[in-house]
């Protein structure tokens, strides 16, 4: 359960003058979740960004597999690594069921339209993320936590082995952000799909939940990461967000609250 | 209305417009005569006149409807139309100098086409000077490269002999009456429309964020250079066998969205085929509603495309 999905080498992201990471090496392997924590303005999307290649770092390499992800078509790239990305504009705004599908796009051949196959998953993400009889709505008269949960059930539909989500949680209320948290650490614990995530996260507790190991960007180029045991304690948490953080006994281990 | 009825109704109204068009005009036609083929001059008015005149108007209606929808995708804004990055402008500056200078109806077409490339060309390395270039940066520049050419358009009117403005105003309004032979355009309008329809998913994928579209496997920047090729070439071709048609570009595209065609491998051919049914019945009326005198096929679509525009505007209120 050790085998990297994507590693950095000597990574350093820059974005309008500031360093999010220098010189950063990380391994993401089969079967871990990650979190990637840090203040307003550290870089956090910056940084999915490059990780997905949707963006161009500094200086160092990213390898999807074995392969450097600038030597790969988008297409292949797309096969493999899925985003959820902060938000979707929508100036020319489709149903519910078009949207999901086009989770499907990198899957399909140029002159190839979605199948019953294509459909059936469209319909099993859209039940998975509580969408289900909605297919037919229009994407603009959603509730942003619902427009929320068709961004999941596209990157769903779209099957990668690399989660990236940014916020996933945000416009959620606690029962979604639980549940759909749950089916993403399912897909991701299921071994025989060799799958692993890292998502933006501002909840400390949802991180504890959910996450295996952390990246904390402390801004200035500064870099913590590793297993979640080693890295959540109120000391590092505080220096993170400069603000005290206190811990809570709770049900299930300490709970993490604002000082 | 379901949305996959569109398309095929479309394909039924396309002959319909065309035979409309071939039996109105200013000299009626009896077709049992025109069968028998004792009305030679009424065939001969038909095959050689109305035919060629109605290809020309359904091709540019295709061309431009087809342009206007590659355009919205590409600048990701419903309210681009194949004129808003100045080529219709460059192509007027083109013809009407060859107008002012006193040269013939082929110079006029050829520097049309000639000031058509120009501005596409002037646009594309104005925005794309440093590399990437937003949709935002090619909609400015585009849009201030038209006023730029607008204000050229104004200057050649000031200065032009009386006799000469007719002819200008005409070129301007958009007109169907000295198209050329329709050949060339019914085959750029076919390749143009065999040439988009393999992408046609991924225009569905990039509408929704340039960002997006790149997550989800499309080459963003390749797509968005071939759309921008694509679509000039069509709207200079549009340009130069009728001048400036306004409207077809920007409505027909929203119309057929509005009728809930948001899929693009459907849109791109019901566009051209609307678009093209639209500029037959338009250039229809203008050319026998007060025979023997002809409209510029323009005011026409204008007439009809400004309510409809409004009336789009008006529902989409809700959701700006």
């Amino acid at each position: 359960m050790s085998q990297a999905l994507l590693q950095t080498k000597a990574l350093t992201v820059e974005i309008g003058g500031k360093t999010v990471c220098r010189q950063w090496d990380v391994s993401i392997n089969i079967g871990q979740r990650w979190g990637l924590l840090g203040i307003n303005g550290s870089g956090k999307t910056t940084l999915l960004h490059t990780l997905a290649g949707l963006r161009e770092p500094a200086q160092g390499e990213i390898r999807l597999g074995e392969t450097l992800l600038t030597e790969l078509p988008r297409r292949t790239i797309a096969q493999k690594i899925g985003v959820l990305l902060q938000a979707d504009d929508d100036a020319f705004p489709g149903t519910v069921m078009e949207t999901t599908l086009s989770g499907r796009h990198p899957w399909l051949g140029q002159w190839q339209w979605e199948g019953e196959n294509d459909r059936m998953l469209a319909l099993a993400a859209l039940n998975d993320v509580g969408l289900n009889g909605v297919e037919q709505r229009q994407v603009t008269t959603l509730s942003g936590g619902e427009r929320r949960r068709l961004a999941l059930a596209t990157l769903l539909t779209q099957n990668p082995q690399l989660f990236l989500l940014d916020e996933p949680t945000n416009h959620l209320d606690p029962h979604h952000q639980i549940s759909l948290l749950d089916q993403l650490s399912q897909r991701v614990a299921d071994a025989t799909t060799e799958r692993a995530s890292l998502m933006i996260l501002h909840d400390i507790n949802l991180a504890t939940r959910f996450c295996s190991h952390l990246i904390l960007l402390f801004g200035q180029g500064e870099v913590l990461c590793g297993p979640a045991k080693d890295i959540l304690t109120t000391a590092i948490l505080t220096r993170l967000y400069g603000h005290p953080v206190i811990a809570v006994e709770g049900p299930n281990g300490p709970v993490f609250l604002p000082g | 209305m379901n949305p996959r009825l569109i398309l095929p109704l479309l394909i039924l109204l396309t002959p319909l417009s065309l035979l409309l068009a071939l039996s109105i005009g200013s000299v009626s036609v009896e077709l049992g005569a025109l069968i028998n083929g004792s009305d030679a001059l009424g065939r001969s008015l038909i095959v050689e006149l109305r035919l060629p005149r109605a290809l020309s108007a359904f091709v540019v209606g295709g061309l431009l409807a087809l342009a206007g929808a590659l355009m919205q995708v590409l600048l990701r804004n419903p309210l681009a139309d194949p004129y808003i990055l100045g080529i219709s402008g460059g192509a007027a500056v083109g013809a009407l100098l060859s107008m002012l200078l006193g040269l013939g109806v082929g110079w006029t077409t050829g520097n049309a086409f000639v000031g058509a490339l120009l501005s596409m060309l002037l646009v594309f390395s104005l925005a794309h000077r440093h590399g990437n270039w937003s949709a935002m940066r090619l909609l400015l520049t585009g849009v201030v490269v038209a006023a730029g050419w607008g204000a050229v358009i104004s200057f050649i009117l000031a200065i032009s002999p009386e006799r000469g403005l007719h002819g200008m105003l005409f070129w301007l309004m958009g007109d169907l009456s000295h198209a050329p032979p329709p050949l060339w355009g019914l085959i750029i309008i076919s390749a143009g429309l065999l040439f988009c329809l393999p992408f046609a998913r991924d225009l569905n994928i990039l509408a929704r964020g340039e960002l997006t579209a790149a997550a989800l496997g499309v080459s963003v920047q390749r797509l968005r250079l071939t759309l921008y090729v694509v679509a000039s070439l069509l709207t200079a071709t549009a340009v130069v066998i009728a001048g400036s048609v306004g409207f077809v570009g920007l409505v027909i595209p929203h119309l057929l969205r509005l009728l809930g065609l948001s899929d693009h491998r459907r849109l791109l051919p019901a566009a051209v085929l609307a678009g093209g049914c639209l500029l037959v019945l338009a250039d229809t009326v203008a050319r026998s509603a007060l025979a023997p005198q002809q409209l510029p096929v323009g005011v026409i679509t204008a007439l009809l495309g400004v309510p409809v525009f409004l009336y789009l505007l008006h529902q989409r209120g809700n959701h700006p």
